[in-house]
Formats: C-alpha cells, sequence, structure tokens
C-alpha cells in the first residue's frame, strides 16, 4: 500500500458513517459536475443530505 | 497522447491553406519547422492554444488581429481564419475546429468551435479532460521564456517562468475536484437549509452561530489564499528574474551593495515597527492594569492614615472594654481591687469610649495587615511592567523608569516611548524611500532598475514568509473553528432544531477535511513523482552528476548528486536543458496521472509513478536554442529526441548543421518559407538539398508564409 493511500485510509476509516456517506456522495456529484460553472445548487444538495443523514443520527453518530 | 495534424487557414500570415502532419514514429519523434523570424514560429504555437483553449501565450502580439492581413483586406468583415487539430489519446481520435470572421476575431465569445470525439460532436470539457487548459503553457511552450535572460539567470529555476507547478499537478490528478467538494462543501455550511426558522431561533444559539460562522469564514479565506500563493510567488519569480536581468547590466558591484544596504534598511523598518507594536502593547498592558494604580494611591493613603493612629497611640488598645466595664460595674479597680470614688469612675468611663473606637481601630489593623499583602501581591506585577517599560526604554534610548517608580509614571513614560517608537519607524521609511530615490550610478531620466529589483525581491520575500507561515495559521484558525463548533454543538443540544442542523455542520465539516487532507497528499505526493521525473528527464537528456530537488514550493535546485548536496551553477545548455527537462517531466507524468485519473487511483499510485520518454504527452518548443551560444547548442539539440515520443519544434535555420546532427531522429520537416518586401532571398540545406527559406518580393504586402514539407 502506498504512503498515500494508507494515509487516506487511516482517515476514511476514523470518520463517523454520516460522514463516509455525505463524503461518497459527494465525489460522485463532483464527478459528474467537474465542469459545471454555477455550483450553487451543487452545495444546497449537500447541506440537505446532510440535513437528513443529521435527523436519522440522532446524535448517536459519533466518533 | 499524439499530434496528428495541424491545419491553418489564413491564420495570421499564413495565407490561404495551409497542413502541418506529425511524425507519430516512436524512433523519429522530432517534427522541425524552420521559419525565419516573422515567418510566424510564434503564431503557430498560438495556433495551438487558440484552437484548444481560445488563448494565446503570454506576449503574442496583437492577439485580437488573427485574419489573414491578405484576406481581410479582400474582404474586411467576412474573411475567415480557422485552426483545425487533430490528435489521438488513447486510441480515441479528436478533432477540434476553431473559426472567426474579420468582424469578430477580437471576440473570443464569437468564435466557432466544432469538437468531435471519434466522430462524435463533443464538448469543451472532452478537451480539458485529455489537456487540462492549466498546462497550457506547458505543452505549448513560447520563445520568450527560452529567450528571455531570466531563464539562464534566475537563481532557481521557475524563475523564468510563471508555471504554477502545483496547480498543473492537481489539474492531471482531477485534483480540481477535490478543491470543488472542498469549495462547495464549505458554500453549504453555510447554507440558509442550515439555519433555523425564524420562530424557532434563540439569541443566545444564534451568537454562537454566527461566531463559528466567522471562524469557518477566516479558515476559508486562509485556505483561498494559501491556494493562490504558489502561482502568486511564481509569477513574482518571473517578474524578479526580469528585474534581475535588467538590473545586471549596470555595475554588479554597486547592484550588490545596493541590495545589501537594502536588506540592511528593510530590517531596520521592520525592527522598528516590532518596537511600535511593543510599546503599544505595554500601554495596553498598563491600561488592563489601571485598577492598581488608583487602588495604589487609595491604599497607599488608608495605610498611612492607620499607620498615624498607631503612632499616635490610638491603636492598639492597652486595656480590655470587659475590663473597664467590670471596674465601673464593681466601683472598684479590677486590677487592684481598690474603690473608686465619683470622678474615678468618670475617668475609667472616658477610658472605655476610647476602648470602643479602639475595637474599630483593631478592625483597622487587621485591614492594614490586608492592604499591605494586597500592595505586595501586585508589587510583583508593577515589578514585570517596570521592567518591560525599562527594557524599551533602552530599546529607545531613553531613560528607563526607576526600579520602584509608581505605575502612573511608568504610563507616562510609555506614552513617550510611543511617540519615539513612531518617529523612529517613520525615520527608517523616509530614509528608505530617500535611498531608493537616489540615483548614485543611475542614468538620470532613466528608471531605476536596482529599486525595481529590490521591490521585486522585496515581494518574493514577503510572499515566500507568507508561504512559510501559512501552514500554522491555518492550524491555529481550523482549531478556532473547532472550538466555536463545539460551542455551537453545546449550546444547541437541547433544542432539537438547532442540534440537527449543528450535526449537519459537523458533518459537512468533517467531509471537507477529508477532502483538503486529499487535496494536500496529491501535492504532497505529487511533488515527489515530480521530482523522480525531473531527474530521469535531466539524466536522459544529458549525463552529469547532478541532483534535482524540488522544494515544498516546487522551486527547483540543482545540487550534487552526493552527500554534501552542494547546490550548483550551470552552464547555458545545462540550464536550458534543465528547464527543458522541468517541462519534460509534466509531460511524461501528464499520461500517467490521466490514468491515474481516469481509474480513480489517487490514493493507490501517487507517489510512486515512475515515467519514462517512451510515454508522454508531446510539446511544442518555439526556439529552445534562440538563446544560446553556439558552443551550447549542440548540447541541447542532441538531447531534444531523447525528451518524450513527440516533439515539435519551431526554430530558425540559425544552425542548420546542428539541426542536421539529429535528422535520423527526424520523421517531418518543414520549412515556413517567408515572402516579403523586407526579407532577403535566402535558402537552406537540408539533407543535402536547397530550398527557398525567404523571399524577397516587393510585390507582396503585408508578409506572407508557405508551409512546405521537406
Amino acid at each position: 500500500m502506498s504512503d498515500f493511500q494508507e494515509k487516506m485510509k487511516d482517515l476514511g476509516s476514523s470518520l463517523p458513517d454520516s460522514v463516509k456517506q455525505i463524503v461518497r456522495k459527494v465525489l460522485e456529484a463532483e464527478h459528474e459536475n467537474r465542469f459545471r460553472d454555477d455550483r450553487r445548487q451543487l452545495a444546497e444538495t449537500f447541506a440537505n443530505e446532510a440535513l437528513k443523514l443529521a435527523r436519522n443520527t440522532g446524535g448517536e453518530d459519533e466518533s | 497522447m499524439k499530434l496528428v495534424s495541424l491545419k491553418l487557414r489564413n491564420w495570421r500570415s499564413y495565407f490561404g491553406e495551409h497542413e502541418i502532419a506529425f511524425s507519430t514514429e516512436a524512433d523519429r519523434p522530432v517534427t522541425l519547422l524552420l521559419g525565419p523570424n516573422g515567418a510566424g514560429k510564434t503564431a503557430l504555437l498560438n495556433a495551438f492554444t487558440w484552437v484548444l483553449y481560445g488563448e494565446f501565450t503570454e506576449g503574442f502580439k496583437v492577439s485580437s488581429s488573427l485574419v489573414n492581413l491578405e484576406a481581410s483586406s479582400a474582404d474586411p468583415v467576412a474573411a475567415i481564419t480557422s485552426v483545425e487539430l487533430n490528435f489521438e489519446n488513447e486510441g480515441v481520435e479528436y478533432y477540434v475546429k476553431r473559426s472567426a470572421s474579420a468582424a469578430t476575431q477580437a471576440d473570443r465569445r464569437k468564435d466557432i468551435v466544432d469538437i468531435r470525439k471519434a466522430g462524435v460532436p463533443a464538448s469543451q470539457a472532452d478537451i480539458d479532460r485529455v489537456l487540462p487548459p492549466s498546462l497550457k503553457d506547458l505543452f505549448f511552450f513560447p520563445a520568450e521564456s527560452f529567450s528571455t535572460a531570466s531563464v539562464l539567470k534566475g537563481e532557481q529555476l521557475g524563475e523564468g517562468t510563471s508555471f504554477d507547478i502545483s496547480k498543473a499537478i492537481r489539474s492531471l490528478l482531477s485534483g480540481d475536484i477535490y478543491k470543488n467538494a472542498s469549495d462547495d462543501l464549505d458554500q453549504a455550511i453555510r447554507s440558509n437549509s442550515l439555519i433555523p426558522p425564524q420562530r424557532n431561533r434563540q439569541d443566545t444559539i444564534d451568537k454562537a452561530r454566527t461566531h463559528f460562522e466567522q471562524t469557518q469564514a477566516e479558515l476559508s479565506a486562509a485556505e483561498e489564499r494559501r491556494d493562490l500563493l504558489s502561482g502568486l510567488i511564481a509569477n513574482a519569480r518571473e517578474e524578479l528574474a526580469v528585474a534581475k536581468a535588467v538590473a545586471d547590466k549596470f555595475d554588479q558591484v554597486k547592484v550588490a551593495e545596493w541590495e545589501a544596504r537594502s536588506e540592511e534598511m528593510r530590517t531596520q523598518i521592520e525592527r522598528a515597527s516590532q518596537l511600535v507594536k511593543k510599546v503599544n502593547s505595554a500601554y495596553l498592558d498598563i491600561a488592563r492594569t489601571v485598577h492598581l494604580y488608583f487602588a495604589q494611591d487609595a491604599v497607599d493613603l488608608a495605610v498611612s492614615k492607620l499607620n498615624t493612629a498607631e503612632q499616635s497611640g490610638l491603636i492598639p488598645p492597652r486595656i480590655d472594654a470587659s475590663v473597664l466595664e467590670k471596674t465601673i460595674r464593681d466601683e472598684k479597680c479590677t486590677l487592684c481591687l481598690s474603690d473608686l470614688d465619683a470622678d474615678g469612675i468618670a475617668r475609667v468611663e472616658n477610658l472605655l469610649a476610647h476602648v470602643a473606637d479602639g475595637r474599630v481601630a483593631v478592625r483597622g489593623l487587621e485591614t492594614r495587615t490586608l492592604l499591605r499583602e494586597y500592595l505586595k501581591s501586585h508589587e510583583s506585577e508593577r515589578q514585570r511592567i517596570q521592567g518591560e517599560v525599562a527594557e524599551l526604554s533602552n530599546e529607545l534610548g531613553m531613560d528607563p523608569p526607576a526600579h520602584d517608580a509608581p505605575l502612573r509614571y511608568i504610563q507616562a513614560v510609555v506614552r513617550s516611548a510611543i511617540s519615539v517608537a513612531d518617529s523612529k519607524h517613520n525615520e527608517c521609511i523616509s530614509q528608505y524611500e530617500e535611498f531608493k530615490r537616489s540615483r548614485e550610478g543611475i542614468a538620470t531620466g532613466e528608471p531605476n532598475p536596482i529599486n525595481k529589483l529590490m521591490d521585486k525581491k522585496s515581494k518574493v520575500d514577503t510572499l515566500q514568509a507568507e508561504i512559510d507561515s501559512s501552514p500554522e495559521k491555518i492550524a491555529r484558525l481550523k482549531q478556532s473553528k473547532e472550538k466555536a463548533l463545539a460551542d455551537y454543538k453545546k449550546k444547541s443540544k437541547n433544542d432539537e432544531v438547532y442540534a440537527q442542523r449543528t450535526r449537519a455542520i459537523e458533518i459537512l465539516s468533517k467531509a471537507k477535511e477529508y477532502f483538503d487532507e486529499a487535496r494536500q497528499g496529491l501535492e504532497d505526493y505529487g511533488r515527489l513523482d515530480f521530482q523522480n521525473a525531473i531527474n530521469a528527464t535531466y539524466s536522459d537528456l544529458i549525463a552529469k552528476p547532478y541532483q534535482i530537488v524540488v522544494g515544498e514550493d516546487f522551486s527547483i535546485v540543482p545540487v550534487l548528486s552526493d552527500q554534501t548536496e552542494q547546490e550548483i551553477g550551470l552552464s547555458q545548455s545545462e540550464t536550458v536543458l534543465l528547464l527543458i527537462s522541468f517541462l519534460g517531466a509534466m509531460a511524461r507524468l501528464a499520461p500517467q496521472y490521466a490514468e491515474i485519473s481516469r481509474n480513480k487511483k489517487q490514493f493507490v499510485e501517487v507517489g510512486k509513478v515512475s515515467t519514462s520518454k517512451e510515454a508522454g504527452f508531446p510539446v511544442v518548443l518555439d526556439a529552445p536554442t534562440s538563446p544560446l551560444d553556439d558552443e551550447y547548442e549542440v548540447d541541447v539539440v542532441q538531447a531534444l529526441p531523447q525528451l518524450l515520443p513527440q516533439v515539435v519544434l519551431p526554430v530558425s535555420a540559425k544552425s542548420m548543421e546542428v539541426w542536421e546532427l539529429i535528422s535520423a531522429k527526424i520523421g517531418r520537416a518543414y520549412i515556413l518559407e517567408l515572402t516579403s518586401q523586407e526579407s532577403s532571398d535566402r535558402a537552406v540545406t537540408w539533407q543535402g538539398k536547397s530550398y527557398p527559406y525567404s523571399i524577397c518580393d516587393d510585390s507582396v504586402v503585408p508578409a506572407r508564409t508557405k508551409v512546405v514539407a521537406l
């Protein structure tokens, strides 16, 4: 495993599940919208996703 | 990736249609384009950048006049210029055509662009994925960057170019995705969706949220500034190198003296500025302890009154009141038991009245003890302030306050110190301005290049200092943000409407940190790959015992590859080859990084990429040997075919015998034949045959260039 990979793996595994979910969704969305100019909608989408996750976790998902 | 062909129609001096097919043979990687000055070599370079990006290289003159003048004079409105480029990447053919009319040529928005990928209509994004725009200046390298003295005389490579390597690496690795993610998450944190509706708002929690948003904004601003710094310092270094090249024309000893004196004076200004800050800080310190000297006066007065009372015998009482009361009651002295008459009782009653005062006096004595302890405990504070002010006074050449000086006096000293410090600071600044204005050694009337050099150096130094302090600043701001978020979370915990939003912010914040780490990692590990690539490329071009060290700011320094890592001075050809290696390293990394990006293996592969000359993006190097003396040309020319699988070289026919040395590596050769009133009739010999190179023809106005295949 490369040093970089190990570093990011350690970082990733320390993240709570809710954060991991958001990271996956953000990564997918960013690849799809890589050259998009107007990014306001993306930011709103991420905010709403995080709010949904926050409602579902209800404070249990602590790292 | 391989360039296949370039077609020009009425492009600048190229009247009519012209086509260049590039050599794509592995063992004959060079396409040579021979043209005299004014033939349009730089215009040819810009044909690439225009067709691909609608942009031009730095210094490209009259970029609003693209249509060939001969064509546009025949039809000033509808005459068209177009450039068509065919290239191939990963087995897929790409076609890009850009057109502009004489009427619209100054406005890029009116260009007509046709892009196809594998014959199917495609978009600019498809081009950008293969050839990121941030790499334009790398793949299409203008002569100015070779021919200015800055390239050869910069202290560090990178001074001659404004190329932002870290940005290039991020582009190739799709690092912009991580940057976009970080920026978008930052926006998401500030989204209105995460602010509770008005009816649910609570002041205390809102204040905590506002504080968190402030810390978040400060952190974002610092991160944004950090991202800009590498580009800013690259530009600043280029400007410095240019300024140095101009200043070098003057007396070197004088220049060195000026630089040393300038550095000394800037240090004095900085020192004076620090002193101003210190005295102002001392004033604030005293202001915070102002209660001490008010208290000191009051306490001193109280203690002195109590001392007087004690000296007067009023305190402490010599006899207890209970004894006197018993004496009055019994009408008998308690001590000697003798009877008291009325007079005696009256004297005892008078004594009793003073004893009652004595009880108060006892409390006064107790109070005096407390006050003395208070003074003692704050004496150390006074002494500390006195010590600091004494030190400042000495630095400013003033008389320091006495060791036992009261705070009021110390404050007066500080007020004077502020005036003195300000005055010294202003004096240092005006002396420096006067020094800069002086024209010793410089001809009157000319702009002062030495001052310009020093200003540019100062700018580079300032930016470097900012880069050096940036990690610590960002770490500190991150801590503040974390603290503010924790506080917001704590205060919103009992209100579910707030708590949900705080949890959402926390999720987004942690996700942003993940992408920030990824971005930083791409840069850190990408730097390793780049260092390895530039070393591999340089050793392919020239056999020398040098190691190229790439600094954290992507500066490039050649050192001897032994244990000492001693920095070395390079010859002209070694320097130009180092610059070419720098370009070649990026071009070799490019396809590797493109594959890594395509397979989303950034974390897996970056940091351990190896490169070779067999795989790399093509580069177009405009006149790479132009700054070289004849004796150095051979080294550079012979090295070029080792660089990449495809190299396009617009050059002049200054030294044909040198280019003939690598004829076996040249797959295609063309002459950019120039015809004009001003040209002379010249021919070049290539492989034993003579070809027209430039033609004098009075009837040809404006100048005309024709592409002729050899």
